[in-house]
């Protein structure tokens, strides 16, 4: 169990994906280097107003490499997608209580990069969202998604 | 893949009202974009399209995108609910989508298992043939894959000619 955005967060993410059969089968052996972008909406108790929570992604081989925390905003050089969104999106996702697919769509989450990459490998990107929202080991100490 | 610039400069792809744009709007932006900057034959092949088709999301029906082909420009429009009369519809959820462009499923095999729902008139057929081929990506399409397209392109001509044939 680990309080979402805390250091073993990211480890716990980090191996629910490696753990995942399904996504190592259909991730890309290539390298992909992707950050998230976790905007402070003034609703999520966890992300303030004003402030960013950016975190950096690197799947290579068909498993994820890095998943960590970013001291700022990556400058773009040598990423492959930058997916940003408010945090009460990214942690309604996380809670299981939005479908990360369908944000998509709507324009919740912004995303930014080769689309036609995203195309070819979009099993493993539905994979890598689905378990993004089923962490049912993420604790949330000032409650959770949907806020009051 | 080769160059754009040969057969002429990539049609400019246009989204309006970007701030509020769908993702899907957006995400169709950008993957039309990339696709005719990045290769002459694919910018070729879209300069000389004319005419709208309708993207609708299978997962939320408030969710649909009118690509309007203008030979120089391509505009992208979100439609929200509203639907567009006339113009050839595709709907179908983002996996589908994707497997379709890249090459991974044919798409007569989604519409096959109703992945895909595509509504048009007989005479739009050429039209869409053309818009999906457009929306293939180079190079992704397997062998029998490229039959399965001669196949409905024959199939196609004559079920126009027949259509031509019948309405005389």
């Amino acid at each position: 169990m680990s309080a979402i955005y805390s250091d073993a967060w990211y480890d716990d993410m980090k191996a629910l994906i490696n753990g995942s059969p399904e996504f190592r089968k259909q991730a890309p052996r290539q390298r992909v280097v992707m950050t998230l972008e976790v905007l402070g909406d003034g609703a999520s108790p966890y992300v303030p107003q004003g402030q960013d929570v950016h975190f950096l992604v690197v799947l290579e081989e068909g498993a994820v490499q890095e998943y960590r925390p970013l001291p700022e905003r990556h400058d773009g050089k040598g990423l492959g997608f930058r997916f940003t969104a408010p945090a009460t999106v990214w942690e309604s996702i996380a809670a299981g209580g939005v479908d990360p697919i369908t944000a998509g769509l709507r324009g919740q989450i912004k995303i930014r990069g080769d689309m036609r990459f995203l195309m070819q490998n979009a099993d493993a990107v539905k994979i890598l969202v689905d378990l993004y929202g089923k962490q049912i080991s993420t604790e949330w100490p000032k409650g959770k998604p949907p806020y009051g | 893949m080769e160059p754009a610039g040969a057969a002429g400069s990539a049609p400019k792809v246009v989204l309006e009202a970007p701030d509020d744009a769908s993702g899907l709007a957006d995400m169709l932006s950008q993957f039309l974009e990339q696709t005719v900057t990045t290769s002459a034959r694919k910018a070729g092949s879209a300069r000389a399209l004319r005419g709208e088709v309708v993207f609708r999301a299978q997962e939320d029906d408030q969710i649909a995108v009118r690509i309007s082909f203008q030979g120089d420009q391509i505009v992208l429009t979100d439609l929200g609910g509203a639907t567009l009369p006339g113009a050839p519809t595709i709907q179908g959820g983002f996996l589908a989508v994707a497997h379709v462009t890249s090459g991974q499923s044919s798409p007569f095999g989604a519409l096959a298992r109703r992945e895909l729902t595509v509504r048009f008139s007989p005479s739009q057929l050429p039209f869409l043939v053309r818009v999906l081929g457009l929306l293939r990506l180079e190079g992704e399409a397997p062998r029998r894959l490229r039959l399965a397209w001669l196949s409905l392109a024959m199939a196609l001509v004559a079920t126009l000619a027949a259509w031509l044939w019948w309405s005389r």
